[in-house]
């Protein structure tokens, strides 16, 4: 009906215009009269519009009304219904959920795509000891940078209330192979690694300081317990990085060199693997 | 202004229109712009009706059911929509009909008086 409309009243000025050609007007002079009588050509267009978005609201409304009213009826049928669709709401989250993490959003850093794992495997395990890492890095041609770490777990004592927390251990160079900034203080570098214990420094994941710490800014430069070690936080890496691990959310960021204070043992020093 | 003799020009009463556009398609089924011309020439082009206002009474009279439409082609040969009474709108006519002689009756009598108070 509405699809017309502009036809319709296109053709209702031109009858009107030919109209008053008849009537003697030069063709020229014939159409804005022809205007004048029909009116606000904008305003009929919206009226008549008006005239059926009301009466789409009100089938709308009576749809409505009526599907409830049957399935107060039949409340099986409306029970299985219902438990159908959410559970292929909650299966099309779930598959969402995991595609949105691996494939649609790869990892937030300069460039994901020049980052690549290297990984050493014995026996069904993971074998890549530290040494292996100092190897690898010193001989190595291929890559800008070669990064590692560790996550583990560990008790960290902010304020007299000691509970565990996941820490990534990470080499020197690690945040500076991901290419990335702290969204505060500063990051932990090669140039603080100094042999074993020697780089007490913490650095907070994004989520861990606005959860824990409540986005304050003061945390840079306090010193906490880790182990019943002093550990200097210095900085908080950028909202969303949590290394390149999917499904391991560390709350903060230590050198690997001082995995002895962290883990109460170190392999920094245990055989290579190859 | 346009030369021919100037009459006083009254606006239309809300609803009126929709009442009016029944009344000429009593006659047979028309195309929008012969309704203007019609509804223009049968009240002595006293009643100011803009043309545009027509259609969305039609949009409205169709949501009714009060009328229908129906391809045609026009007298110059254009195919063109016509707007027929369908039988629920022609019974809406008669009753609207009767309750308009009601209101106008009613409205004349109470003018009258007025004037006959003024003349004494």
């Amino acid at each position: 009906m509405l699809e017309d409309l502009d036809k319709d009243i296109r053709e209702h000025i031109e009858a009107e215009t030919l109209e008053n050609i008849e009537r003697g007007m030069s063709p020229e002079e014939a159409r804005s009269p022809a205007l004048r009588k029909f009116g606000n050509v904008t305003r009929v267009k919206e009226e008549t519009r008006e005239v059926w978005t009301f009466l789409w609201l009100e089938l709308l409304r009576e749809d409505v009304r009526f599907s409830f009213r049957m399935m107060r009826k039949s409340p099986s049928v409306t029970a299985i219904a219902v438990g159908t669709v959410a559970l292929a709401i909650g299966a099309n989250a779930v598959v969402f959920s995991v595609l949105n993490a691996t494939i649609l959003r790869p990892l937030d850093v300069p460039h994901p795509e020049s980052l690549y794992t290297i990984e050493h495997w014995r026996d069904k395990s993971l074998a890549l000891s530290y040494p292996d890492y100092l190897d690898l890095r010193d001989h190595n041609h291929s890559f800008d940078g070669l990064a590692a770490y560790n996550g583990t777990q560990a008790g960290l004592d902010t304020s007299g209330h000691p509970a565990r927390a996941f820490v990534d251990e990470v080499t020197g160079d690690y945040f500076d192979v991901f290419g990335i900034q702290p969204h505060l203080g500063r990051f932990i570098h090669a140039s603080d690694e100094h042999g074993p214990n020697s780089a007490p420094y913490i650095v907070l994941n994004y989520a861990y300081w606005h959860n824990h710490f409540q986005d304050d800014r003061g945390v840079i430069g306090r010193t906490v317990q880790l182990n019943k070690h002093p550990f200097t936080i210095v900085g908080v890496a950028p909202p969303g990085f949590h290394g390149p691990v999917l499904f391991f959310i560390q709350d903060f960021f230590v050198p690997i060199v001082n995995q002895e204070q962290v883990e109460g043992q170190n392999s920094l020093s245990k055989s290579r693997s190859a | 202004m346009s030369t021919k003799q100037q009459k006083e020009r009254v606006d239309l009463l809300q609803g009126t229109l929709d009442l009016l556009i029944l009344r000429t398609l009593v006659r047979g089924p028309a195309h929008g712009h012969a309704i203007a011309k019609a509804i223009e020439f049968k009240s002595d082009e006293v009643l100011h009706v803009e043309q545009g206002s027509l259609y969305p009474a039609l949009h409205r009279l169709i949501k009714r059911k009060w009328i229908s439409v129906e391809e045609g082609t026009s007298e110059n040969h254009r195919r063109a929509k016509f707007y027929r009474l369908t039988a629920q709108g022609r019974r809406r006519l008669t009753v609207e009909t009767s309750k308009w002689d009601k209101l106008a009756g009613a409205i004349a009598r109470i003018l009258g008086r007025v004037e006959q108070e003024g003349q004494s």
